[in-house]
Order: C-alpha cells, then sequence, then structure tokens
C-alpha cells in the first residue's frame, strides 16, 4: 500500500543510447503534442477548400478566386484578421508535420539521430513559422 | 477422436531449443483437419501424436486466461479462439509472439511487459484509507462504464505483438500497461492519477505512440489501449495548459 | 516489495521472500523488426500514408507563403499560380490533405471525450460535430474566397 511519489527522477538508457527520464511528467512532449494536435485540427477543418479554391479552380480560372488578382489579394491581406487566419493557416500545420515526421522517420527505419532529428523537425517548423510571421507583417 | 475427418492440413511451426539452435527455423506438420478445430487444437495434436517436444502455452482454451497468444499467418492471435477452417486447405504458419524474446519454440519471455505492469501501478492508489466501519466503497453504474472497457485487459499481449513502436524501442510502456493505467486513473475509487501520470506521461510512456491502431484491431476483447492512451494524451495536456494558464486552479 | 529501477524485473530486497533467488537469464532469440513491416498488412501501410500526409501539407502551404510573398513586389511583380503543372501539384495535395481530414475527424471523437456528468458524450456525436465544422467551415471559407474575388466595384 505504498503511496511514495517519485521524488527523484530515475533515468532509463534507451536502446538508441538516448536517455529517458521516468517519474515526470513530460511538459516538453505534452507541448510538442499539443501543437501537432491543433495543427493537426487547423489542416483538416480549413486546408482542403484553400487547396480546393486557391489551387485548383482559381488557377483554372473556374471561379474568381480572392488571390487571383493583385487588387483583390493584396486588399484582402492588408486586413490584419486575414493576416492572423493566414498565419494560422500557414504556421500551426508545420508543427504538425514536424510532429509526425519526426517520429516517422524512426518507425521507417532510422537508427540513432535521437536528440538531432527533433532539433530539425521542431527547428524547421519554428522556422516556417518565423518566415510566415515576416512574410505577412511585411506585405502592405 | 470421434468425429471422421475432413482432410488434412499443414502447419509450418517455428522451433527454436536454446541449447542446440542459434536461430529459430520452422517445421512443418500435416494433421487430420475438421472444420471445428482451433490452431490450438493443431498445436495439442502434434504434440501427443506426432512431436512430443513442440513447446507451447496454453490454458484456458476459451479466451479468457491470455496464455495461448501467438502469430498465425503474421498476425497476433489467441490460438484458441483462431480456426483452421479460416485458413483451410492453405498451409498454416504458427509462430511466437512477435516483439518479444523467444524462449523455446513458441513460448517468449513476457518479464519485460510484468515489469512494466508494476511500474504503473495497476492497482487502487487511495491518500486516505477509510474506516473499516464505512463499509465497502460504492459505485454507480455509470462510473463503471467509465472504465470498464479497459478493465477486460487479459494480458495476452497481442497487443504488444502488433505494436512497431513497442517492436522499435524496447522502453515503451505498451498498449497494455498504459490502458490498464488508465482504467486505475478513472476509477472514482482510486486517488493515484497524478501518481501514475508521473510514469505514463514521462519519457517512453504514452508520447512514443503514435497511433498506428493495430494494438486495438487484434485485441480480443475490445480493449481499444489505442483509444486509451490518445484519450490520456489529450486531457494530460490540457490539464497541463490550464494549469499554466489558470495556476490558481487547485486540482 | 520495492520495484526498483532495474529493467530484469520485479527484485525483492526483504521480507521472507528475500531468500527466493530468481531464475539465471534465460539465452533467448531477439527477433528484429523488418524495415518493410509496414507494407505486411492494409492497416500499417494506411498509417503510414497518413503519417506522409504531412509532407504535400507542408508543401502545399510553402507555395501559398511564396504566392502572398509576392505581394511585396506589387502590381507589376504579383502573379497568381496558373499553370497545369500547379494545378495537378494541388490535386496531389488535395488528395492528401483530404486523407488527413477524413482519418483525423474520424478519430477526433475518440479523443476528444466530453463528460457530462457522471457520463461521457457519445463520441460518434463528437465526431459528427466534427465533420460539420468541416463543412460549415468549408462553405464559409470558400464563399469569402470567392466573394472577395470579385474586385471592389464591381
Amino acid at each position: 500500500m505504498t503511496t511514495a511519489t517519485a521524488t527523484q527522477a530515475p533515468s532509463v538508457k534507451l536502446q538508441s543510447g538516448a536517455t529517458a527520464r521516468k517519474g515526470k511528467i513530460s511538459a516538453a512532449h505534452a507541448l510538442w503534442w499539443g501543437l501537432f494536435a491543433t495543427g493537426g485540427m487547423v489542416a483538416a477543418v480549413l486546408l482542403p477548400v484553400h487547396i480546393l479554391l486557391q489551387g485548383i479552380l482559381g488557377p483554372m480560372g473556374v471561379l474568381p478566386v480572392v488571390s487571383n488578382r493583385y487588387d483583390t489579394a493584396a486588399a484582402a491581406v492588408a486586413n490584419p484578421l486575414v493576416k492572423l487566419y493566414l498565419f494560422v493557416l500557414i504556421s500551426l500545420p508545420f508543427f504538425h508535420a514536424a510532429h509526425r515526421l519526426r517520429f516517422l522517420v524512426f518507425e521507417l527505419g532510422l537508427r540513432g539521430g535521437r536528440m538531432l532529428v527533433p532539433i530539425l523537425c521542431y527547428g524547421a517548423a519554428i522556422l516556417g513559422m518565423l518566415a510566415a510571421a515576416l512574410v505577412l507583417l511585411t506585405v502592405p | 477422436m470421434v468425429a471422421e475427418t475432413e482432410g488434412t492440413i499443414t502447419l509450418s511451426v517455428t522451433r527454436f531449443n536454446p541449447e542446440v539452435d542459434t536461430a529459430p527455423r520452422r517445421q512443418e506438420y500435416t494433421i487430420p483437419y475438421r472444420a471445428d478445430m482451433v490452431v490450438l487444437d493443431a498445436l495439442n495434436y502434434i504434440k501427443a501424436y506426432l512431436d512430443g517436444t513442440l513447446t507451447f502455452r496454453w490454458s484456458c482454451r476459451m479466451g479468457i486466461c491470455g496464455s495461448c497468444g501467438m502469430m498465425v499467418n503474421g498476425t497476433p492471435k489467441l490460438t484458441c479462439g483462431t480456426y483452421l477452417r479460416d485458413y483451410y486447405p492453405h498451409q498454416v504458419v504458427v509462430e511466437p509472439l512477435a516483439n518479444f524474446p523467444i524462449v523455446r519454440d513458441l513460448v517468449v519471455d513476457l518479464s519485460d511487459f510484468l515489469h512494466k505492469l508494476g511500474e504503473v501501478q495497476p492497482w487502487i492508489i487511495r491518500d486516505d484509507a477509510p474506516p473499516l466501519e464505512e463499509g465497502p466503497y460504492r459505485q454507480t453504474p455509470a462510473q463503471l462504464e467509465r472504465f470498464r472497457q479497459f478493465s477486460m485487459c487479459i494480458n495476452c499481449l497481442l497487443c504488444y505483438a502488433a505494436c512497431p513502436v513497442y517492436a522499435m524501442e524496447p522502453h515503451f510502456l505498451g498498449p497494455a500497461a498504459l490502458a490498464l493505467a488508465r482504467r486505475y486513473s478513472l476509477d472514482s475509487r482510486d486517488q493515484g492519477k497524478q501518481q501514475r501520470l508521473a510514469v505514463v506521461a514521462a519519457d517512453a510512456g504514452i508520447w512514443d505512440c503514435t497511433f498506428v491502431g493495430e494494438c486495438s484491431a487484434v485485441c480480443p476483447k475490445g480493449v481499444d489501449p489505442a483509444k486509451a492512451i490518445q484519450q490520456t494524451k489529450w486531457e494530460t495536456t490540457v490539464e497541463l495548459l490550464a494549469s499554466v494558464v489558470l495556476p490558481w486552479r487547485r486540482r | 516489495m520495492d520495484t526498483g529501477s532495474s529493467t530484469a524485473g520485479i527484485v525483492v530486497t526483504d521480507g521472507p521472500s528475500a531468500a527466493i533467488v530468481p531464475p539465471a537469464p534465460v539465452p533467448a532469440y531477439r527477433p528484429a523488426l523488418p524495415a518493410t513491416w509496414w507494407l505486411r498488412n492494409r492497416r500499417y501501410t494506411l498509417f503510414v500514408l497518413r503519417e506522409l500526409t504531412a509532407v504535400p501539407i507542408t508543401l502545399w502551404l510553402l507555395s501559398l507563403l511564396v504566392e502572398i510573398a509576392r505581394l511585396r513586389g506589387g502590381q507589376a511583380g504579383y502573379y497568381a499560380y496558373a499553370s497545369p503543372r500547379y494545378v495537378i501539384f494541388s490535386l496531389i495535395c488535395l488528395a492528401f490533405a483530404l486523407l488527413h481530414s477524413i482519418t483525423w475527424l474520424n478519430i477526433s471523437g475518440l479523443i476528444l471525450r466530453v463528460p457530462l456528468g457522471e457520463r461521457d458524450l457519445d463520441p460518434r456525436i463528437v465526431t459528427a460535430a466534427n465533420f460539420a465544422l468541416w463543412i460549415v467551415a468549408t462553405i464559409v471559407i470558400g464563399a469569402l474566397l470567392v466573394l472577395f474575388g470579385a474586385p471592389a466595384g464591381a
């Protein structure tokens, strides 16, 4: 009937050579997973219509999509709410993809790189987010 | 054997004697076939009449003890509930449960799982012990329903055989252990959720799962460990966020 | 009974059971998972495809960002994508995006547990609500993308 809480966090050496900490809720994992889940929802709910209109029907000339012409596109993006929406639409799925790819490369057979792969993946997502912010803030 | 046989069927079975072999090999056995036979019946026939050295685990032969889990044509199954007629007349390949060290023939070493099961503390944890005079804990049907599905686990470990994450990262706690952790954390009598989360939501816990979902697909008791794990991820993340955004909340 | 941090199994360190010596480790064979494990059945393959949807989604969003960035070039510098090659690229991305949406929203009801008193809201209702949200968002955003596509004053 032990109620011993984990006051110290014993470590476990994983087969890959990385060290895992047992005995503490991993806030880092929760953060990346939370971003992954939010990005996944954004991509699932919002993205298909953008691809359909701005990627297919607009370029084909079937429908007058806002991004087809400079005057309508610039007017739309000038709106700060639109900038915010586009920032969310573009950035969050980057974190979703980073998280998915981080785990997928191991499942497809990559051994080692347990420290490097997350840094590359989430680092790329952060760069993508910063690029999106930069573009949206510098477009008039 | 009273019933007449309806033909023959061939099983290709993994053999491994650690005192002699360096690696497993397969041995074929052709046995009389009846439509009501399960794979376990076939193995028992082999052991009784063809090759007494064949070694495998089984007990209840009715899908409740969880002993007879093996790979049948590459899929983890309880051999007591897997009918030969679903494969007849083709050869049936029987191999030991994947992702576990093979001890001998079809027997695998389960001690890794048993250790992990202990780690998640699968019992009611109380901060207080109510006095005996108060009588037993009381629970409504709705409170029971909250965790009942996750309590159906028979520790057969088909889910571990199905999980590619467990195959690649042996320190992953795995589907059954995580489902059982949730079973206790959802139990209204339990007060140990944070204590379990310290193990379950640490590294090599729930976060290693990528929701392949094969564990739930092969589970013979409908436990749905994949659901247990994803729900734990969601709730842990939300609670962590709440503790950061609303630090005055007392949990 | 102390579980300890050893992965060799539960080790009893005191009490009458301590006199029991665990058996010597058994020589065992550890098979490795082949790199083609995900081709073994349809569910595994669908899983890998589902995870790979992240790549076309990222590429398409980058292409959108590039198009937006062209606005900095003014009237002369800006042009929308119009080539058949881009349409084909978008078609492929749309296929993967739809795979993502359908698989994601299907499991959303499973994960988003909504406690209502002692019971939970039926997960099928949560899933249906998420699909409804998808449809509504598609209609609303689609309408906005087209409505604001007509030049001012037209």
